[in-house]
């Protein structure tokens, strides 16, 4: 390994990041690693069970199945949890293709944490579409050989599309800008992950820098404008909102409506992240108490418009709606899961404003407290939207269902099994690549980019 | 009806949703600096990953029904 800790003249001092710290996770591994990654394989594996019990015997484990056993809900807390990963995807890619197309460089260390935090929590939104489906093995078959019919009409189709173009476009992004790093990080990366970095870096040649730049910054332009316009403020809402049976789902503003969730969740998983790897590796210098409280204040931002587009649901939905319209927002806002949702997201704003106004308010302990709260207010939010929807249809055809849905224990558990799952996969990274881009220390370091030299082993 | 001329599909996600990846590979291949080899390399990670996300997904749930086959 290199003990080598300059990546250029001038020498480091103690806050200067050099490239040893991009690469300590890769070479040390300590005792809360091996705590947490126990905690979440135990967390994983007892979640699979439960969802062993739910293929074995199928859906109505879950009253999901059929018709619903449970006030006719078929679309519950799977769908809601589908919602929400999809939602904490988004945040990921898109801060990190803002940082190279606008120029925000205060938020480079932290753009590749979330370009991971999006195939991660992507992976769990796939996860989920498994999960819910009766018969799981014929999910591929049936969207693949349908799929020239139904993509003209299905909004489950163009779901599906969508997700595989962002997932395919940020698994891209990723790959084509890990070249640069591990070609210059090679001698300070596992040696037993060799062929691994070869195929990562498969025909690599200095003089494809710019070009990968140039080709890396037209798939930001183009993330940028899929993900939150086409994706989680397009196909995804769509899902409910082109539902004219469901007053409570339809609308135009479901899609900024979703968006703006997605962008809280997103950025409140960033901070906790971030938070915790500058905690876990020393990245106190690079990942700043200035980065956690900017993107503390988008969180605030994206959660104050979330706030602001549920007003204006609710003062359309009362004011002279249509009589099921009406009876969904009646319902909506007399339930104190929905109140308990939007409590939580106020409470943790209430944060972010006195922060704001008082910088000495803030700690990064407190922000991710908020971060906490938010996603467990968009989670709860996201899960309601869809039960209540179900619960109040334009013409009763699911009256005669008996029950109310409350989700079950399997279902809850699945919410646990997917965080430890994404936990697992983050550890799983961090042991491979570098998280923290080397770009991201060039400009720390006030070097150009390029000035890193290219290492053989 | 619109719909009954060109379904919403088909507009949506051929041409609305297809925008921005077309843009993207056109942009590869046509901008400067470039070489083909990169541009051609930079489709062939798209490609690969499309092909990974369902092929995994295939083998997850065709797992899925040799493990529990009396549920299906």
């Amino acid at each position: 390994m290199s003990t080598d800790t300059s990546t250029g003249a001038g020498g480091p001092d103690a806050t200067t990041p050099t490239r040893d710290d991009i690469v300590r996770p890769l070479q040390h591994t300590q005792k809360p690693f091996f705590i947490v990654g126990a905690a979440a394989s135990l967390v994983a594996l007892l979640w699979v069970i439960a969802w062993s019990w739910q293929l074995h015997n199928g859906l109505i484990v879950t009253d999901l199945a059929d018709w619903g056993s449970a006030g006719g809900v078929t679309w519950g807390l799977y769908i809601g949890a589908f919602i929400w990963w999809v939602g904490i995807a988004h945040g990921g890619i898109i801060l990190s293709a803002a940082v190279r197309l606008f120029g925000m460089k205060k938020y480079q260390p932290v753009a590749r944490i979330a370009e991971l935090l999006t195939l991660g929590a992507l992976s769990m939104a796939g996860l989920y579409i498994v999960v819910h489906t009766g018969r799981p093995d014929r999910i591929v078959t049936s969207v693949v050989m349908a799929y020239p019919n139904t993509v003209h009409s299905s909004p489950l189709v163009w779901d599906v599309t969508v997700i595989t173009l962002y997932m395919v476009m940020t698994a891209t992004y990723l790959g084509l800008t890990l070249r640069y790093d591990v070609k210059r990080l090679r001698t300070d990366l596992p040696e037993i992950l060799d062929p691994l970095y070869d195929v990562m870096t498969l025909g690599y040649s200095e003089t494809e820098d710019r070009i990968i730049e140039r080709m890396v910054w037209w798939l930001a332009l183009g993330i940028i404008i899929m993900a939150p316009l086409l994706l989680h403020g397009g196909v995804i809402p769509w899902l409910f909102a082109l539902m004219p049976s469901m007053p409570g789902w339809q609308g135009g503003v479901q899609g900024p409506q979703f968006l703006t969730i997605a962008l809280t969740s997103a950025v409140a998983g960033i901070i906790i992240i971030s938070s915790v790897l500058r905690r876990g590796y020393d990245w106190y210098h690079i990942l700043t108490d200035d980065v956690i409280r900017g993107l503390t204040l988008w969180l605030g931002l994206f959660a104050l418009l979330f706030i602001w587009l549920q007003l204006q649901q609710i003062i359309t939905g009362v004011y002279a709606p249509e009589v099921a319209a009406g009876r969904a927002t009646a319902a909506k806002i007399t339930a104190p899961v929905y109140w308990f949702a939007i409590g939580l997201v106020v409470i943790a704003l209430a944060y972010i404003f006195a922060q704001a106004v008082k910088p000495q308010v803030f700690t990064v302990r407190r922000s991710i407290v908020a971060s906490v709260l938010m996603l467990a207010g968009t989670l709860v939010e996201k899960i309601f939207f869809v039960v209540e929807g179900l619960m109040y249809p334009h013409m009763y055809m699911y009256y005669g269902t008996p029950g109310t849905y409350f989700p079950s224990i399997i279902e809850m558990m699945s919410i646990a099994g997917t965080i430890a799952l994404c936990t697992l996969f983050f550890m799983g990274v961090i042991k491979v690549v570098p998280v923290i881009e080397l770009h991201a220390i060039e400009e720390l370091r006030g070097e150009e980019h390029g000035s890193s030299e290219v290492e053989e082993r | 009806m619109t719909w009954e001329v060109i379904a919403p599909g088909t507009w949506v996600i051929f041409a609305v949703i297809g925008l921005p990846v077309y843009t993207v590979v056109i942009a590869w291949f046509l901008g400067k600096p470039r070489t083909l080899k990169t541009s051609v390399m930079g489709v062939a990670y798209l490609v690969s990953f499309i092909a990974s996300v369902w092929i995994g997904l295939f083998l997850l749930t065709m797992l899925i029904r040799f493990v529990f086959p009396a549920a299906m």
